[in-house]
């Protein structure tokens, strides 16, 4: 059922993503009971695997969801034999739960008490697309009290930056809004760029959503700092330096109609049209050059400390 | 004269409502408005370029005030202003060489009349000749004392001419706004035709299995990438869709249709597209003095990507498009700002407005226009082929006098 959420979009956003996959797998524990020639770890594993060859196939994974999908595939290996059914499948189960706490939760507890030190009175934040981390950032700060004003950056084809954009006028927050190709005239103004991310690979490069690495780098060239927020789960020890190389493709359809705009349909006829195609990329890359900084729950790191976060990390995990 | 107030509030109100779009329909309406205007304008035996050129900065400054954005208006304009003082240079020319001839043949009346009205004839003929020939250190320094004394004889010079001359005067009358009128019927028809010219030039720049990236749409590119096609030139075209008025969208359907590969793209896959296209062309709004473009919002985004890149960023210009003025503060002086609406619904956001705990407010920002920086632009291609940004200053001193830098109307003073 997840999957059939995915497919449709009803869940978006990497975390959001993330903890709805892991709740799946919970029940899927729980309502799991073990054949009874086959070990638990084998079997288990097995139908974890074609649940996510399912779940791949109504959305292709996001790379914090294959972490997180290790993570249960390993705690799943390390079961003792001698625990019984139900013993395992609560402590997988606890597994889970710890990890949705500490990695999602808590560490976005800890980006925003290190992430709203940056924001001081009078600044201009720019934000692009919709992102948890920074949604939280920019609420506690003004509940905190600070004077600050949002600018809302968004573009097509989801326009996810409306919604965000709701979320804060109703809070009280003054916001301006704009589409992508005025970043450059709204920059000037800005003092400040916070941007979340769907995963950060090991040299650096941030991977966010398609037009994250426009906005990083027109406001390189109008020197502002880029403050990127992502937690440390989403680390990759990928490396990747374009965005064409790997990447997800979304449904074409999506550029042709322009929701609101009935007088724009002049790619009504697009697939019956030869020699024109439609793209609509869904993620891109970032170089690492244009990112100031990274705020996870480790703490403030430069992107050149991103590999040694993800060695950390992946220590870490052995040990648990 | 009625008729033509008639017609320059109609131009101004068109303006002022922005019915007219795009640079190359406004010029050519302009251009033909100054033509009427100066059809219809009376001219006084004396004086006649003076008599032109104050009638065309009247009218030229009412449309520059309805839209100064609409940087077109200006450029045509200070262009007619040129083509006036030039023709009535070259007749000056003209007639000084016959007035010297005359001058040689009864000497002695010369001589005992004042001397001043045969010396600046003398030398505004010297000056003409100057201008005519190419620029060299021997009239480099000839120039030097004669320049300061152009602006009052180019003007006085029809007053000696009228003490001498009166029969030539009126032909001579009649022949500069005869020969201004052909002069601006020639710059109409080089609005109308840029397009070809510029298109002549596609072969040499696009070769075979290129990839080129645009953004929105512009008719010189259309024409530009057709007529590379036409040249069995095989390549594909990204077009970046130009949010929010998607005339991207137009564009690749056009493509399509003439039968070139188009993939279309939304404007945030810019960056990430870039590193698999050969060049960026694209189309301007208007080319600054400095090498700058006024172009369509996005393009600013679109050249940065480009340079990160090392992917050659190449605008196409008519040059009609070419401004004389230097760009202080582009970004906000020189931009229009559009119809929220675009973006959001009128009514979408009125219910959290409502429930908005004091303090939440909304704005939203629209612009039409950005600038790119001349650092950032490759090469232009314009009717009279390809440039350097850093060499457009130069254009300005074959199209425009620098006495027309403002079109204001200068109070009569005793000339």
């Amino acid at each position: 059922m997840v999957g059939l959420q995915y497919l449709s979009g009803d869940i978006s956003g990497g975390n959001a993503r993330c903890i709805a996959m892991l709740q799946a797998f919970q029940d899927a524990i729980r309502d799991y009971t073990v054949p009874s020639e086959k070990t638990l770890v084998r079997d288990l594993t097995a139908k974890i695997s074609s649940y996510v060859s399912f779940l791949i196939e109504c959305r292709p994974l996001s790379i914090s969801m294959g972490n997180a999908i290790r993570f249960l595939k390993s705690q799943i290996a390390k079961l003792p034999l001698t625990l019984s059914e139900s013993e395992s499948k609560s402590s997988l189960q606890s597994d889970i739960e710890n990890f949705i706490y500490e990695k999602i939760i808590l560490a976005d507890k800890a980006i925003v008490e290190h992430a709203v030190t940056k924001i001081r009175d009078g600044d201009v934040l720019l934000t692009y697309g919709s992102s948890s981390a920074v949604e939280m950032i920019l609420l506690h700060a003004y509940e905190l009290g600070k004077q600050f004003r949002v600018v809302v950056v968004d573009s097509r084809p989801r326009l996810r930056g409306k919604l965000l954009l709701r979320r804060l006028v109703e809070k009280g927050l003054s916001c301006t809004y704009t589409h992508i190709n005025a970043v450059s005239y709204i920059m000037q103004e800005v003092t400040r760029v916070f941007l979340g991310a769907s995963s950060v690979l090991s040299n650096g490069t941030v991977y966010s959503g398609v037009g994250t690495a426009c906005v990083a780098m027109v406001a390189h060239s109008f020197h502002v700092p880029v403050i990127v927020c992502c937690e440390a789960f989403k680390f990759h020890e990928r490396v990747q330096l374009d965005s064409i190389c790997s990447n997800e493709l979304g449904d074409p359809d999506a550029i042709s109609k322009v929701s609101g705009r009935e007088d724009v349909n002049d790619l009504d006829a697009w697939a019956n049209t030869e020699n024109l195609q439609l793209l609509n990329l869904i993620y891109d890359a970032t170089p690492s050059d244009y990112v100031s900084m990274i705020v996870t729950d480790y703490g403030m790191i430069p992107p050149t400390s991103v590999p040694v976060v993800v060695r950390k990390y992946s220590r870490e995990q052995v040990w648990i | 004269m009625p008729d033509v107030h008639i017609l320059v509030n109609e131009f101004v109100n068109q303006l002022k409502k922005r019915k007219i779009e795009g640079s190359q329909a406004t010029a050519k309406q302009t251009a033909e408005l100054l033509r009427s205007v100066i059809s219809q304008q009376r001219v006084p035996q004396t004086n006649q370029a003076t008599a032109l050129i104050n009638a065309v900065r009247a009218v030229g400054e009412k449309l520059i005030a309805a839209n100064p954005v609409e940087l077109a208006v200006g450029n045509i304009a200070r262009r007619v202003l040129h083509i006036i003082r030039e023709e009535d240079l070259s007749l000056a020319t003209a007639a000084i060489a016959d007035l010297e001839l005359s001058a040689v043949s009864d000497d002695e009346d010369d001589v005992e009349r004042d001397d001043y009205p045969v010396l600046s004839a003398a030398a505004v003929a010297a000056a003409a000749r100057s201008t005519l020939r190419p620029p060299s250190l021997q009239t480099l320094l000839e120039d030097a004392p004669i320049s300061a004394a152009i602006p009052h004889t180019s003007s006085s010079g029809g007053d000696s001419e009228g003490k001498s001359r009166s029969v030539d005067k009126g032909s001579r009358g009649r022949k500069l706004k005869h020969d201004v009128i052909e002069a601006v019927n020639e710059l109409i028809q080089d609005i109308s035709t840029c397009y070809e010219q510029i298109a002549e030039q596609a072969v040499e720049h696009i070769h075979q299995n290129e990839v080129i990236l645009t953004l929105g749409s512009s008719k010189t590119v259309l024409e530009f990438l057709c007529a590379a096609k036409e040249k069995k030139r095989s390549f594909k075209v990204f077009v970046a869709e130009g949010a929010p008025r998607y005339q991207g969208h137009l564009l690749a359907k056009e493509l399509a249709a003439r039968g070139l590969q188009t993939t279309v793209i939304t404007d945030s896959a810019v960056f990430a597209m870039i590193s698999r296209v050969n060049m960026v062309i694209v189309g301007a709004h208007a080319v600054m003095a400095n090498g700058g473009v006024i172009a369509p919002v996005g393009l600013n985004m679109v050249a940065l990507a480009a340079q990160r890149h090392a992917v050659p960023f190449v605008v196409l210009a008519g040059s009609h498009k070419l401004c004389p003025l230097y760009p202080h503060n582009p970004e906000v002086l020189l931009n229009e700002l559009r119809s929220p609406s675009e973006l959001l619904d009128f009514g979408e956001f009125s219910d959290c407005m409502d429930s908005a705990s004091g303090g939440g407010s909304l704005h939203v920002v629209n612009p039409t226009f950005d600038y790119v920086p001349p650092k950032l632009v490759s090469l232009f291609i314009t009717d009279t082929g390809g440039h350097n940004p850093s060499y457009m200053y130069r254009l300005i001193a074959d199209y425009y006098s620098a006495d027309d830098l403002v079109v204001k109307r200068r109070p009569v003073t005793g000339s």
